[in-house]
């Protein structure tokens, strides 16, 4: 089953706007009318979902991005979501979230997959240039393994592999650091802008805290950092965005560090930290702030639930998602740092429903 | 072997002495010493601030008055019963105020009992074992005391094995997979088991009797007691509503119990998670319409769906199955059903159906509102009489 081409001419129409240069009034009209197309898109062509939005907006268009209906993202986990047949299918991507849980099951024709790659290009240039840098990737080589499926770390990595060069991992297996690797790497690229990818975790505990105890040093005062994947950890250990910039800084001389907010069930259409620390709704995406006890939409300033739409996913119904994630608005096209759109903060998961009771399901 | 065990964590008292607590002495039924404390409990849980937020606890204050307990006293008049021994509870992961009932059956047996509580947080949990240890502290509950333990240990230690081994009955809470374990481990050979299921509850209301809106809240404010405590998820709390007869005030009744729903507060996670069940049970095309989704979800489901597959998470959810006739309940009355609550029905009637042999579920049938109100005899079980041991005189 192809892309039908409403859609796909709807979709390169929204191409043709620049990221973070479109003002609300026209991007949302593009936006919607893409949204619009996908919805009815995967109405025609997944089985589930069209029994899901049975008394929604079937058959009539939503006037406004927060009038679209919207999936539970743990649905992904729980049922086989597809707009494509089987021999369609061209990669699963699988993510597991916190460990222990049942992954998603994300399935990627080659249109979808190919949308992503253009979209992340489209949003990455805005942030490190059109120029391949050398790249030092925070994660170790046997992250990315060969094969059918494909784990969200694995699919980051090679998603933002695409932007360098010279791909050098800092990691060994076991999670220590390579330091031959970081050497050459340093001696080769030390005063030029090279680009760090890692999960802001994994950069923390496994590469600048051993950088501490190790007595190698390195200074990259060209570097890029980006980095994903959630600050819960971190916010376990009590450490904020600030003290992780400040720490990176004093380790490795970088001070351009964009955290992104993005998730396995919508690769692509990425949200970036700006130099003032608000994440950003390129024109391919956006997001709404739901109340948590309402689903209501929240005016902006409140905190609640996030749903994210995308622009992007043809093959499974991932095109707006109601997330179990907390956050808040802070403005539409007026963030200090002069970018257009919707920008927000995360400020962490929705609390796991309790189990009470006689019954103890904990296992 | 002691020497072998991890450690084990009184909850009650400064130190767990296993030696003291095994030479403790047992006490007569219905004891004026049990009754004292009882006593004391009811009015701490019925006064105290914090404790009179949770609905939970101010039932369980009521349970314990005097009144109540001498009305529970009256099915063992006339009997001769001595205490079992020493009785060993396995108290749910996730503590409520349920375990503490079939505590206080035992202890008005008169046996020794140790409780064990999972180290889990929990805010009524902290607040039941700080009233409990106030009282104990007091030196007219002395003997009480050393005869009642709150204690803890971690699941995987050998402490189950070994105290199975010496006890005279154990009380298990927990559901399927926690009995399996704990039944697996060996107990004396007189030894004997409550243990406590997973078990599902069902309600019945009779779409006839709704003639103004004052019937329709009184039902609907009865259900919301039912099923807001524990959000929905102890055993006995009904999730599946079998609608018999007029139809035409359904959606009255479930918008009276979504009233009373916004009126309280939820956890923030509640709604999330009621979208999710929802969705899920949509896109399979089983959901044949939605009366409510809001405050509370309430849906119809399809006719042919087996309501035993689904795994129903509490969290304010009624599954509505618009029933025919009465005659028709017996087919969706697994031996999962635990409790039936009716409204406007009589008794006589509801019971000509249930009395079906064949049926294997249903061990109570009470009226809507009492769901929850727990009785010696629960879930099949009379805890009194096998709690203690009865002797014969002729």
């Amino acid at each position: 089953m192809s892309v039908p081409t409403q859609y796909q001419d709807a979709f390169d129409a929204l191409m043709t706007l620049p990221p973070y240069d479109t003002p609300y009034n026209e991007k949302h009209p593009v936006l919607l009318n893409v949204l619009n197309l996908l919805h009815e898109h995967h109405v025609n062509t997944c089985s589930e979902y069209r029994n899901i939005m049975q008394t929604e907006v079937t058959g009539r268009d939503a006037d406004t991005i927060s009038s679209l209906p919207y999936l539970a993202v743990r649905l992904f986990k729980l049922l086989r979501l597809q707009s494509i047949g089987d021999d369609a299918i061209f990669r699963v991507l699988n993510s597991s979230g916190t460990t222990g849980q049942v992954p998603a099951y994300i399935p990627l024709d080659r249109d979808t997959s190919s949308r992503q790659s253009k979209v992340l290009v489209r949003i990455m240039q805005e942030w490190i240039g059109k120029q391949r840098l050398p790249m030092l990737i925070i994660d170790h080589p046997d992250a990315v393994k060969p094969g059918g499926q494909f784990s969200a770390r694995g699919a980051g990595i090679q998603g933002l592999s695409f932007f360098g060069r010279d791909h050098t991992y800092a990691l060994k297996p076991d999670m220590s650091l390579d330091i031959e690797a970081i050497k050459q790497f340093r001696d080769k690229y030390s005063d030029q802008p090279v680009l760090m990818f890692g999960f802001t975790f994994m950069v923390w505990a496994h590469f600048l805290d051993s950088l501490e105890k190790s007595d190698i040093s390195i200074s990259f005062p060209n570097g890029i950092l980006l980095h994903s994947g959630g600050w819960k950890k971190l916010e376990a250990q009590k450490v904020s965005n600030d003290a992780f910039k400040a720490r990176l800084h004093t380790l490795t001389a970088i001070t351009k560090v964009h955290n992104f907010y993005g998730m396995a069930e919508q690769v692509g259409s990425v949200f970036v930290e700006c130099e003032h620390g608000f994440l950003h709704a390129p024109v391919q995406s956006e997001i709404i702030v739901r109340d948590p006890f309402t689903l209501a939409v929240q005016p902006h300033g409140r905190q609640g639930l996030i749903q994210v739409m995308s622009a992007i996913p043809s093959s499974y119904p991932g095109h707006s998602i109601l997330t179990e994630d907390l956050g808040t608005i802070h403005g539409i096209d007026d963030c200090l740092c002069t970018r257009k759109g919707t920008y927000f903060s995360v400020s962490g998961r929705l609390p796991k429903a309790e189990v009470r009771g006689c019954s103890d399901t904990q296992k | 072997m002691i020497d072998k065990l991890d450690p084990i964590h009184s909850l009650s008292h400064e130190r767990f002495d296993l030696d003291e607590f095994f030479d403790s002495s047992l006490f007569p039924t219905y004891a004026q010493q049990t009754l004292s404390f009882a006593r004391a409990m009811s009015r701490h849980l019925l006064t105290d601030l914090a404790c009179k937020q949770y609905p939970e606890l101010v039932s369980l204050g009521f349970w314990l008055r005097d009144a109540n307990l001498f009305h529970f006293e009256k099915k063992i008049k006339g009997k001769y019963l001595k205490p079992l021994g020493s009785v060993l509870h396995i108290t749910p992961n996730n503590v409520d105020t349920m375990f503490m009932y079939s505590w206080i059956c035992s202890l008005l047996m008169g046996n020794r009992n140790l409780v064990r509580v999972s180290t889990k947080e929990s805010r009524i949990k902290a607040l039941l074992l700080k009233a409990i240890k106030s009282q104990f502290s007091k030196s007219e509950f002395a003997a009480l005391s050393s005869a009642n333990q709150f204690i803890s240990y971690e699941k995987a230690s050998n402490w189950t094995t070994y105290l199975s081994a010496r006890v005279d009955a154990r009380v298990i809470w927990g559901g399927d997979e926690t009995v399996s374990e704990i039944r697996a481990a060996q107990t004396g050979v007189r030894c004997r088991d409550v243990s406590f299921a997973d078990r599902q509850s069902v309600a019945i209301v009779n779409g006839d009797m709704f003639t103004n809106s004052d019937t329709i809240d009184g039902v609907a404010e009865r259900l919301w007691r039912d099923t807001h405590p524990y959000e929905q998820q102890a055993c006995s709390s009904p999730r599946i509503i079998f609608w018999l007869g007029e139809l035409r005030h359904q959606r009255a009744f479930f918008e009276a119990v979504n009233t009373l729903a916004t009126a309280t507060s939820q956890q923030i996670y509640q709604r999330n998670e009621r979208l999710v069940l929802l969705q899920q049970l949509r896109s399979s095309g089983v959901v044949d319409s939605v009366i409510m989704d809001d405050a509370i979800t309430a849906m119809c489901l399809a006719q042919s769906f087996p309501l035993n597959k689904v795994n129903h998470p509490g969290y304010l959810q009624y599954f509505i199955v618009d029933l025919t006739a009465l005659e028709a309940l017996p087919s969706y009355l697994d031996e999962k059903v635990q409790t039936v609550t009716y409204a406007g029905i009589e008794v006589q009637r509801l019971l000509n159906v249930l009395s079906c042999p064949s049926i294997k579920g249903v061990d109570r049938v009470v009226p809507t509102g009492s769901a929850l109100t727990f009785s010696p005899v629960w879930d099949g079980y009379d805890l009194f009489s096998q709690l203690s041991r009865e002797i014969i005189l002729e």
